[in-house]
């Protein structure tokens, strides 16, 4: 049985492009058949921050036009066989496919990939009712601030009048030592608010920045990073697996224990 | 209500007065919209008053701290759905206000408005001499055509369009008022009703759109997304297999839609038996698809529909709206009736009824209690932190950030049209 998850957050930047990256790479990697949609026709960026750009030759309009078949779009990725890529076409805008072809696509794929991730463009109009159509459920991803999670209320709304229940929250880019001077919301805050269950909160990383230019998902990156390992354990809760939430407090060690790390090499 | 205790702002219980006290210390930002009166038996004496009491709290505020700025503006409000326009003064208390008398006042009247708009033209004239509409006022009123806007942005615009006069000043540009006549209707919205064997499912009148030319699927339309909200959110209301009769009213549906809708009742457990409608095609889509139809019969509605024409019926007879939801950023639900909501309401969301706003959760969105003119609405919520409440055509905008307070709290309009609020235990006893 496939599933169909839309990443979706309403707001633009808030990291859906790299929840999508990240998830599909982590999920491929506990060894399930993993294909990841671009759905941001007009601006796709999914496969570059898979590091895939340079492989792509047809993309999902082509294969809607019948130019090609649907596994010469598809692209793999070498360093992980199990991961698959459907890109969007770039030339194109939002409004050259519609809800009936994304069914279309998302049908076709279900019958030889488990995870089928659907990576949403920001907003609310046509490419994003393109992109929910042939979810049958959703990762809102949002971060700490009131306007992403209104808008990211918002579409938990939009979803639920689309008949998507099964909806769950990612919290992206929090800053523990911000939230402890109460700076910025916490956790709690944006669940209270959105009132839908949390899967996971990636702390804010520089590492993102370092693998999005490098074109290699964080879960990859030799150096483990604590927003690489949210996605893992993302990943695995999706799975249906108990996993506990990250201390995010370690993530800022103080000046000793920097120190002892730096004397000792130990991690 | 008795008319005893809110005659007067200054008749405050001694208990409130302490809560507010405790308010006040914990920083509390209370935003108070200045009245004019709306009572015409004792005009001078009413508006005087709360004018009185805004000059000394600015005075004593003024001395405690730099950081007010007197903000007295005008702020005209029309909404397009509002059937009134409301036009009041506000006044803007900064956090650290900690003078009790006012503190108690802006907490037991959070914020009031006056908002009649007939008397607030009246009065116009008579409060020129009296309310020091300087011209600054005067200009910020036309310079701000988006004046909900104004409203939203509260506070800012307020300092921009401070007064150096802290008296409240009304001068409700009144053909603003007349423009914008009702256009409020809380039945513009998909309702279901229950009857013996059957619910009824009906659709609003097609309303004109703003912009023919786009075309929206059947199931992103709003329609589709209130028969969304309204079946989740009631689903426990209804037993298994109820069968449901459509009024389509004179909405254009084809087959295709039919079977949407018929399927999305089925996953409520429902079944779409029959449909009514005025269109032609509607009745022979519905034909074709096996449904028995009432073409031009208005169905069970016809009663209905003449009970919100006679809207000054007391909107208490309507069937109550009960829903299990949370109500989300850009979900707006009217009803004429009472709305009540097991879930919070969150900012972004509003509520229009005709009737009560029962939130068992809570209320951080817009309510608008009494819509149709019932001032006899309230509203309550367990935890009370709206954008902005609306009672009938009283506003009252509440800040944020009241921290640690969590008692169940009620709004309700004093006879001097402000709105209050206050603990909802032992509201309803008929002595207080």
């Amino acid at each position: 049985m496939s599933r169909a998850i839309v990443v979706t957050s309403g707001k633009g930047g808030v990291g859906k492009t790299t929840t999508s990256a990240n998830l599909g790479m982590a999920l491929a990697r506990l060894g399930h058949a993993v294909v990841v949609i671009d759905a941001d026709f007009g601006l796709r960026n999914l496969d570059l921050l898979l590091g895939l750009e340079n492989r792509v030759v047809y993309t999902a309009l082509d294969v809607l036009a019948g130019q090609c078949r649907l596994d010469q779009a598809l692209v793999k990725d070498k360093r992980q066989p199990k991961l698959a890529l459907l890109p969007a076409a770039q030339n194109r805008t939002k409004e050259s496919v519609n809800a009936r072809q994304m069914r279309q696509i998302v049908r076709a794929l279900a019958t030889r990939y488990q995870y089928i991730l659907i990576d949403c463009p920001a907003g609310i109009e046509m490419g994003f009712r393109n992109a929910i159509a042939p979810a049958t459920e959703a990762l809102i991803v949002t971060t700490p601030e009131i306007s992403a999670v209104r808008d990211a209320d918002r579409v938990v709304g939009l979803l639920e009048a689309h008949g998507i229940k099964r909806i769950n929250l990612i919290i992206n880019r929090i800053r523990p030592a911000m939230v402890k001077a109460n700076d910025m919301m916490s956790v709690e805050d944006v669940k209270e608010i959105l009132a839908v269950p949390l899967i996971g909160i990636v702390p804010d990383d520089e590492q993102v920045i370092v693998s999005t230019n490098k074109g290699e998902p964080l879960v990859l990156a030799k150096e483990e990073s604590f927003a690489g390992r949210s996605f893992d354990n993302i990943a695995k809760r999706l799975e249906g697996q108990q996993v506990k939430f990250l201390d995010l407090d370690e993530m800022n060690p103080g000046f000793f224990s920097k120190l002892r790390q730096l004397f000792t090499g130990k991690k | 209500m008795d008319p005893e205790n809110n005659s007067s702002l200054d008749t405050v219980p001694s208990e409130a007065t302490d809560a507010v006290d405790a308010v006040a210390d914990s920083q509390t930002k209370i935003t108070v919209q200045e009245p004019a009166s709306p009572s015409d038996a004792q005009p001078e004496e009413l508006s005087r008053q709360p004018g009185q009491q805004v000059q000394q709290a600015r005075t004593s505020i003024t001395a405690l701290t730099s950081l007010f700025d007197d903000p007295v503006t005008l702020k005209p409000r029309e909404k397009a759905e509002g059937d009134e326009s409301l036009a009041g003064a506000m006044l803007t208390m900064p956090r650290n206000a900690k003078q009790s008398a006012q503190a108690a006042r802006a907490k037991i009247a959070r914020a009031l408005e006056d908002a009649d708009a007939a008397p607030a033209s009246k009065e116009a004239a008579r409060l020129q001499g009296e309310a020091a509409t300087d011209p600054v006022v005067d200009n910020s009123v036309s310079a701000d055509g988006k004046s909900d806007e104004a409203m939203a942005s509260g506070p800012r615009s307020e300092e921009a369009n401070a007064s150096p006069d802290g008296a409240a000043s009304n001068a409700s540009p009144s053909a603003d008022a007349s423009e914008t006549k009702p256009t409020l209707s809380p039945d513009q919205q998909v309702r279901i009703k229950r009857y013996e064997d059957h619910l009824a499912l009906i659709f609003p009148r097609e309303q004109k759109v703003a912009n023919p030319d786009v075309t929206v699927d059947f199931v992103d339309s709003e329609l589709w997304q209130q028969l969304q909200q309204r079946l989740s959110g009631g689903e426990r209301s209804w037993k298994v297999n109820t069968p449901v009769h459509l009024n389509a009213q004179d909405h254009l549906l084809d087959s295709r839609q039919l079977q949407e809708l018929g399927e999305a009742l089925d996953r409520y457990d429902l079944k779409l038996t029959r449909v009514a409608t005025s269109r032609r095609q509607t009745a022979v889509a519905a034909a074709t698809a096996g449904f028995s139809i009432d073409q031009g019969a208005e169905l069970p509605l016809v009663a209905l529909t003449g009970e919100v024409e006679k809207a000054k019926a007391p909107s208490l007879a309507t069937e109550p709206l009960y829903l299990q939801t949370t109500v989300r950023s850009g979900a707006e639900i009217r009803h004429p009736g009472s709305v009540i909501i097991m879930g919070d309401l969150n900012p972004g969301s509003s509520v229009v009824a005709d009737g009560d706003i029962l939130v068992w959760g809570k209320l951080r969105g817009v309510a608008h209690a009494g819509a149709s003119g019932n001032k006899n609405s309230i509203i309550l919520a367990l935890k009370m932190e709206p954008t902005q409440l609306r009672i009938a055509d009283a506003l009252a905008r509440v800040a944020s950030a009241e921290q640690g307070q969590t008692v169940p709290e009620v709004a309700y309009v004093t006879a001097k049209n402000d709105i209050r609020i206050t603990e909802a235990t032992g509201f309803t006893r008929p002595y207080r």
